[in-house]
């Protein structure tokens, strides 16, 4: 038996811990057994009072440099006997500490990554929902509700100015209304003398409606449009629009819409967007999902499922519809932003759609004459050509 | 006998080879015809189905009755451990003194120390390796 300085404590510390004690603790001499391993000590104590269990869990030898769990007390002919093995993580816990390593959990880290899905906190429990809406009237201009939309009108008349063989013209519903009433009330615009032909067979053989080749209706404020112009301006106001062989007299100003540009419209608005209650500090990942999970419902464009990766760091949703009111195309871009500041060059979705509302004038017509005309003509040429040959 | 035989067949040829060169100059004159009528005539009508066109139709205003909606919707996050006894999401090599007051998870973890057995290094990189706590 060899003699050796032991501080035995009464500690409390978790099994997988650097914790050391930072006091002296009871300090008594033990005998070491006299083959011992550095790792596995086995110490008999001469307590004075041996009748009373020793308390003591832990333990420290300067002389070897280490911490010591006491595993095991044993009492042996008069003498307390101590199992110790050594607590590695106390005894080199400097060179512990002192080391760099790849961590990839930790409680307190300068470094947090609050945006890494956490696999430890799985998603459970009733969902919370929230919404934000933008109002069809607040996002376009106008609603159905109201005559304030913009109707856009393409008529087949003498105009030197017109986008292809039509002329667009923008008004609002109730110039459109009377446009319509004057038309269709007498044929007396026609200046056709009823000596020549009976204002009934006037009726009956001219359709004003056959001039009208495109008709829709916008759910944009008729009133900016048409003084105003489009986003990218153009057009010119005019009190008349001409319709076949004739001019019509129009109750209040239109918008002559004579480059494809003048008819080009960007509305655009943003949302606040909600945030998942919990998703602050180091939860920041349960705004992602999935945790959390956003969808946009833009009539006419449809439904889709936003990716939340696109809102991180981002606190407003922008919508833009980009649109051209001659022909109905419309591209939709969402983008999200902070402080108000959007970026639809960022775009997280871009969709193409069709807007506006076809508007049923007097009659659904293809002039499918001019078709079999056409395929007459065809006939008679390819005929004639063969008859040349055969002569 | 052969040779009238030879004659023979040699007329049968001469026969058939007429006809058939009459059969193929009537299809030729055919499929020109068909060509210079199909060349003729297509164009022209081709041309005139630029004429064709179509308006007016029966629209609907529902979408625009609609508003535009963001929906969102939130799950709690249900953490299987305590916080303290798991930690956060770090994935990052960092010297381990920064993490002290708190448990911490090592991945491949590597230590070198002067005068520490071989075993000891290995129980230590276990614990590294399992989650302990640097205090």
């Amino acid at each position: 038996m060899s003699n050796i300085t032991i501080n035995l404590y009464n500690f409390e510390k978790r099994r997988n811990s650097t914790l050391r004690p930072i006091d002296a603790g009871d300090v008594y001499q033990g005998e070491l057994k006299q083959d011992f391993a550095l790792t596995g000590l086995d110490v008999r104590f001469r307590f004075t009072n041996f009748a009373e269990v020793p308390h003591y869990n832990y333990a420290r030898i300067e002389s070897f440099g280490r911490y010591y769990w006491i595993t095991e007390w044993y009492y042996e002919s008069g003498f307390w006997r101590a199992l110790l093995a050594v607590d590695v993580l106390a005894s080199y816990a400097d060179q512990i500490m002192d080391s760099v390593q790849f961590v990839t959990r930790a409680t307190r880290s300068p470094v947090t990554k609050p945006y890494m899905i956490d696999p430890l906190a799985q998603p459970a429990g009733i969902p919370t929902r929230e919404y934000r809406q933008i109002q069809p009237g607040d996002f376009w201009g106008a609603g159905v509700n109201t005559n304030d939309g913009l109707v856009v009108l393409g008529v087949v008349g003498a105009d030197a100015g017109s986008v292809g063989a039509v002329t667009y013209y923008a008004m609002s519903m109730p110039v459109f209304s009377s446009l319509l009433n004057t038309m269709l009330s007498s044929p007396d615009w026609l200046n056709i003398s009823t000596s020549e032909i009976s204002q009934g067979l006037q009726k009956a053989v001219i359709n004003p409606c056959q001039y009208i080749v495109y008709c829709r209706w916008f759910p944009i404020y008729s009133y900016d449009f048409v003084n105003n112009g489009g986003t990218l301006g153009g057009g010119e106001i005019v009190n008349s629009i001409n319709l076949g062989w004739w001019s019509f007299a129009l109750a209040n100003i239109a918008r002559k819409l004579d480059t494809a540009g003048s008819g080009w419209m960007r509305v655009a608005r943003s949302f606040q967007v909600p945030k998942h209650p919990e998703g602050t500090g180091n939860n920041l990942f349960y705004q992602l999902s999935p945790y959390t999970s956003y969808t946009l419902e833009f009539p006419p464009f449809g439904v889709f499922e936003i990716d939340t990766t696109e809102f991180l760091g981002k606190t407003i949703m922008g919508v833009e519809v980009s649109f051209s009111v001659l022909t109905g195309d419309a591209t939709l871009k969402v983008a999200a932003g902070a402080d108000n500041n959007i970026d639809f060059g960022k775009s997280l979705l871009v969709y193409e759609g069709q807007i506006g509302v076809q508007l049923p004038i007097a009659q659904v017509a293809g002039n499918i004459n001019n078709f079999k005309q056409a395929l007459a003509a065809g006939t008679i040429t390819g005929l004639d050509a063969v008859l040349q040959e055969v002569k | 006998m052969s040779r009238h035989l030879d004659l023979l067949t040699g007329a049968q040829e001469a026969i058939g080879n007429a006809v058939t060169d009459q059969a193929s100059a009537l299809l030729d004159r055919v499929r020109g015809t068909v060509n210079t009528f199909t060349q003729a005539a297509l164009p022209t009508a081709v041309a005139a189905l630029g004429q064709l066109h179509y308006s007016g139709s029966s629209g609907n205003f529902q979408s625009a009755t609609e508003p535009i909606t963001l929906y969102a919707k939130f799950f709690s996050g249900y953490r299987v451990q305590d916080i303290n006894e798991s930690g956060y999401p770090v994935y990052t090599r960092e010297r381990l003194f920064s993490c002290r007051g708190g448990y911490v998870l090592v991945d491949m973890p590597h230590i070198e120390i002067d005068g520490a057995l071989l075993l000891e290094l290995q129980v230590i990189e276990d614990f590294l390796k399992g989650g302990c706590y640097i205090e």
